[in-house]
This record gives structure tokens, sequence and C-alpha cells, in this order.
């Protein structure tokens, strides 16, 4: 029998239990949209971890508190106290690490600034002058932190240009104004003023969400002293000259550090030397475990879907046995009766497929619009799950196909 | 060998009258010739283990049907004539002995090959009519042409369907048909593919005696325009409109009126 007329006898069949097609196209519906929407938030989740890396900036290593953890790089410094200003100023020393070009300490937590009326909660990052140098970037009003002001602590900002203008409206107004910080919480919450002496150049969001140009800048010591309180930092970064010299500048970094914190040949280091691709490459891991995951949960909703269709296909072929038995009589053969169920089943999974595609885009979309995370729909994933819901209803719709086919004419016309 | 007749010529003609001689011409041989026909029901499938349990259906049956006759198969029931029905469609096969349908060699075939000679060679009309439901007059006498992938279906399924006078019902569902007219597209249906043999279950048995007796009149004339029809009933006014009786009783023919031919 041709395909197409194969089809027009599915097509009969399916629209005369409308109720029945509808709710097992559901289920494949809900397989599918599990999987697009779940792929493409983790997809997407994964990018903007990934962007945030990439905007750190080219031939940067970055040196965290705490030992790496069970062979992943720690993305993370988290709670340990291990690196100080002490370390600084060791890797700053003339000749220490030959291949590198700037060295800033950073010292971050998120504060409530407060100008005026307004008030803001943004993050704040006590560092050096280094800082302008790893990260190109430079004030484009005003200056930035000096060297007098790391040695004096002095009561100065440099504020990103979001936050320059959420305080103050324009950048250029900021110049020379007070602002007062907020850090701490409970009975040892205190307030600190600071001038703004410049504001940042403008670098934009990262993904769409993680924008970088909320911030407050201060001198490292000032952060220390005056705001958080606590000497240790929250991470080292050195930039290398060139990408060739990444290797060796890192090897550096880890032998003072190593002979500063005492940790002989084979201890485990309390600190972690990373790379840009480091981090990148355990990011990309992590995100990758998670898109797998999260599609295994979608691939395991499909699968409930599928036993939905066979299970429908059953009943189906149970109801239809005379059918198939005039159809047998008529000259059907097995191969003709097997082609009518599959397609009956695949029409089943491939239109729920499509369905599920629009439905997962949706809630995609959905979570795009009020999360943080910028869901991705790549064109591959959809593929892919359209044609494993094609295939979900040739695998399960192949057995009650072959009862089908295998049904003798006298048995099948006999039946009530 | 037979031209598929145009649609718009055969509206207005009798049943029958579109392929008259051809089917006689064409093959000097019988168009059933079995030899020893055995059949057993084992209620096991088939393993024969329990012979005691084992149903004997038929019993040796040696049945020739020539071109062109019109036999009604009669008996009681479990006399073995809906089994033997079943072989002479090729719907079942024996447990023994020869079978030869319009030539061919049926015995030993599997079941895509029973489907392609069942396709070819019969035209079946069933008691319960068999039409699939939620698909038109025309589609179902179409359907067995399906099977073969043949061109110009829609044309041909038109013809048999006013050859049986229902051209104007083609667009119509089972459901909108009367049970007189739901026969008539099931004959069509068994005509659309000009087959050697037309097979009829119990066509009457759904049917009131009127209705009856005009699908009667229609095989009839089918046979009256040369075709080989057999219609198996438990009905002595079905029976008497047939030209040669095959009576059987437990498993064997008791009485042939056509044998001595």
């Amino acid at each position: 029998m041709p395909l197409a007329e194969t089809l027009g006898t599915a097509l009969t069949a399916l629209v005369a239990n409308k109720l029945r097609a509808a709710l097992t196209i559901l289920g494949v519906m809900i397989g599918v949209a599990a999987v697009i929407a779940m792929v493409a938030l983790g997809q997407g989740a994964a990018d903007v971890v990934q962007a945030t890396l990439q905007g750190l900036g080219t031939n940067v290593i970055f040196v965290t508190p705490g030992g790496r953890v069970a062979g992943f790089a720690q993305a993370a410094g988290g709670a340990a106290t291990s690196l100080t200003l002490g370390d600084v100023r060791a890797l700053e020393a003339p000749g220490a690490v030959p291949g590198a070009v700037a060295i800033e300490p950073e010292q971050s937590a998120f504060v409530a600034v407060v100008a005026g009326s307004e008030n803001l909660s943004v993050r704040l990052v006590g560092t050096t002058p280094g800082y302008s140098a790893v990260r190109d970037w430079r004030a484009s009003v005003g200056s930035f932190i000096s060297d007098g002001d790391v040695t004096a602590a002095a009561p100065v900002a440099v504020l990103g240009a979001t936050t320059a203008v959420d305080l103050f409206g324009d950048a250029d107004a900021a110049i020379g104004r007070t602002i007062s910080l907020r850090a701490g919480a409970g009975a040892s919450v205190l307030t600190v003023r600071l001038r703004v002496i410049g504001v940042l150049e403008p670098k934009g969001s990262i993904a769409g969400f993680f924008n970088r140009d909320e911030l407050v800048l201060v001198p490292v010591t000032t952060s220390q002293k005056r705001i958080l309180g606590r000497d240790s930092v929250s991470a080292i970064a050195i930039s290398a000259e060139s990408a060739e010299a990444m290797p060796q500048a890192q090897l550096d970094v880890s032998t003072i550090l190593a002979a500063r914190h005492r940790i002989g040949p084979g201890e485990k280091a309390d600190f972690t030397v990373q790379t840009q691709q480091d981090l990148l490459a355990a990011a990309t891991l992590t995100g990758d475990i998670f898109t797998i995951l999260l599609g295994a949960i979608g691939g395991i909703s499909l699968l409930v879907g599928g036993i939905g269709i066979m299970n429908i296909m059953l009943v189906s072929v149970t109801e239809r046995t005379r059918e198939i038995g005039l159809r047998k009589a008529l000259g059907a053969r097995r191969r003709d009766i097997l082609g009518q169920f599959l397609v009956e089943a695949v029409v089943l999974t491939t239109v729920g497929g499509l369905a599920g595609t629009a439905l997962g885009v949706l809630i995609a979309v959905a979570v795009s619009a009020v999360s943080p995370i910028a869901a991705v729909v790549s064109p591959f994933a959809v593929g892919v799950a359209l044609l494993i819901s094609m295939a979900v209803g040739l695998i399960f719709g192949l057995y009650p196909a072959r009862r089908a086919a295998a049904l003798q004419p006298i048995v099948a016309l006999r039946a009530e | 060998m037979i031209p598929a007749p145009s649609p718009g010529a055969v509206t207005d003609r009798g049943v029958g009258e579109t392929n008259a001689e051809p089917i006689v011409a064409m093959n000097a041989e019988p168009i059933v010739a079995m030899r020893g026909i055995e059949k057993i029901y084992r209620p096991d499938g088939g393993g024969g283990a329990d012979e005691a349990t084992a149903v004997h259906a038929l019993r040796g049956i040696d049945l020739r049907i020539e071109p062109g006759e019109f036999v009604a198969i009669v008996g009681a029931s479990g006399s073995g004539k809906s089994t033997l029905m079943n072989l002479i469609g090729c719907l079942d096969i024996a447990d023994s002995g020869t079978y030869r349908l319009a030539g061919t060699d049926v015995s030993g075939l599997d079941d895509d090959a029973l489907a392609r000679i069942r396709n070819r060679f019969v035209g079946f009309v069933f008691q319960q009519w068999n039409l699939l439901p939620r698909t038109s007059a025309l589609g179902n006498v179409a359907l067995p042409l399906a099977y073969r992938g043949d061109r110009g279906r829609r044309e041909r399924a038109l013809a048999a369907l006013a050859s049986v006078g229902l051209a104007e019902r083609a667009g119509h569902r089972p459901n909108q048909l009367s049970g007189g007219e739901q026969q008539r597209v099931a004959i069509a249906r068994a005509l659309v593919t000009e087959p050697a043999l037309l097979l009829a279950d119990e066509p009457t048995g759904n049917l009131d005696t009127a209705t009856g007796a005009e699908i009667l009149g229609i095989f009839g004339r089918l046979h009256a325009a040369g075709r080989t029809v057999v219609l198996v009933s438990h009905d002595p006014t079905v029976a008497a409109r047939a030209s040669r009786l095959v009576q059987l009783r437990d498993g064997r023919i008791e009485e042939d009126s056509g044998a001595a031919r």
C-alpha cells in the first residue's frame, strides 16, 4: 500500500478517537517539551558562566584560597582565608614573576551603598591600581585608585558606570560626591563614608544579566581596615605578558606561594592557581553535566510517553482485530498491517514532538523572561528531540504493530 | 487482461455486463480443484499431543468447481462448511490434501503469499458486510486495489459501485446506507479486483427477506454474466438459487448435485 494512503488511513483512525489520540500526544508532548526546555535552560546557564569567565580578561592567572577539590578546579574562592596582602607583595617583588605585567588583589563583598535618597546593593571590590591593567579597564571620568590611595588606605571610591548613574544621574556628577557604604550584619553593621574620585568605562552586561558596571572599587587597604575588617583577600589576579608566558608565570606563582605558605612537595596546597582556560574548562564540564542531567530527566518523561503510546496502540489493535482480519482477507500482507500501525504510532509521536517543541520553546522563553538565565534553544536540540520522538513512535509502536501483523485472518474475522 | 471500464459508460448497465466472457475464456482449468482435503483443529494450537480433543472438521474433501458455476455449499452448523469456505478462500490452509485455486497450487504457501492469492483470485462477501465504518463506500470498494498498488483505483471502484447500482452513493459512509446497500457495497468491493471466484458467506443472513432476495438476484445475474460464485449458507431458499448444491455432513460431502459433470 502506498505511504500516502497508509498515512491517510492512520489519520482517519486517529481522528476517530480524538480524545484518546490527544491524551497520548500530550504524554509525548510533555516529554519533548521537558527535553527542549531543560536543555535550553541548561545551555543558557552554561553560557552565562562561560561569558562571565571570558569577561575576566586574557592571559590572566587567578589565585584563589583553598585547595583543589577532587580533581575539579575550584571555580569560586569560597570562605577560605589563606591569601593575604603579603602574598600579593611577594608576587609583586621585582623579578619574582618575570612573566607578569600586572598583579592585583581583590577583596570582594556585597554592600549597601547610600547617596542622598538612593540606596543600592552592589558588589564592592577592594583592589590596587593593578586592577586597571589586569582587567584592561580605566576610569572614563576622574581618576583610578592610585598607589598613594592604597598606602594611605584613603576613603575614596571608583564607581562602575551603572552605579554612578543610579546614584547621581550621570558619571560627571558623581565626581567629588560622597557615598556611604554599609557592610556587615546585625549589631556589627558599620557605615563608611567615601569620596568618589572616578567612574569606570561602561563594560556592559554578560549574557544579558550580570551587569559588570554595578560596582564600587576601593583601595584594598581601605576595604581591609575600614569596611570589611579582615586581612585576607578573595583572589589575586596576575596578568601575563603573553599566552606563551602563562605556563612559566603559573609555575612561578605556585612556587612563591608554596614557599610562603610552607607547603612541602606533595602536600596539598591551601590555594589554587588557575588560568582563565582552567576555569572555562571546569565551567564547561559542569555545564555539560548539568545539561546531560536535565536532558536525562526529559528523556525519562519521553520514555513514559512512549509507554503510553505502546499501551494505546495495543488497545487499538485489540479493538480493531476485525478490521485487521478484513484487511488481510482482502489481500493485506504482514508489512501492510505493520506499516499501518507503525505509521499511526509515528504520527502520534511526531505530532507530540512538534507540539512539545513549541511548548518547550515557550517554557524556555518564559523562564528566560523571569530569571537571569537566557535560555538557548538550539536547532540541534530541537532536531534531536523531534527525531527521538519519531523514534519513540517506531520503537514503542513496533510490538503492537507486530501483534497486529501476526493475526490470522480467520481468527481476526471471527473476533467481536 | 481485463480493461478497466470507464466510469461514465457503466452507470446504467446491469450487473456483470461489463465483463461477461473473459473469466471463462481465460482459464480452462477448474477454479477450485481440491483432493483429499483434511482439516483438524487441535485446542492447543496444533501440537497434536491430545488426540481426544482434536476436532476433525474436514475428513477428505474432493471438490472441483469449473469456471462459471454457481455453487451453494450447505450443511448444518458443525458440518464443516465454514472451514471449507475458509480453505476455498485461502484464509486458512489444509492439514493434508492438495488444493489448486485457478490453476495455482496454494498448499504450503506462507501468509503473505496467501494474501496475494486472496487479493488476486478471491472476492469475499461476508455475512456482516465488514465495511470500514469511517471510510466512504468508494474508499471501501477501492481497498483491495490499494493492496495491489494498482493505478486508476478510483475509476475502477466507481465502476464496480455503478455495477451494483450505487454510483450515487459513492461518498456515503456505511452508517448512512441501509443494510441492503451496505451488502451491495461489499459485493462491489468483491468484484472490483475482477476475481476468478466470488465467495459469499451467508450473504443474506443479516437482511430481511425482500432485501435478501434482491441480493440473491445480484448473485444470480453475476452468475448469468459468467462469474464463478460459491455461496455458503444453511438457508435452503438461498441454496435453491444456485445451480449446484454441495451438501456437507460431519466433514464429508454427503451429496453433490453437480459431481457427475
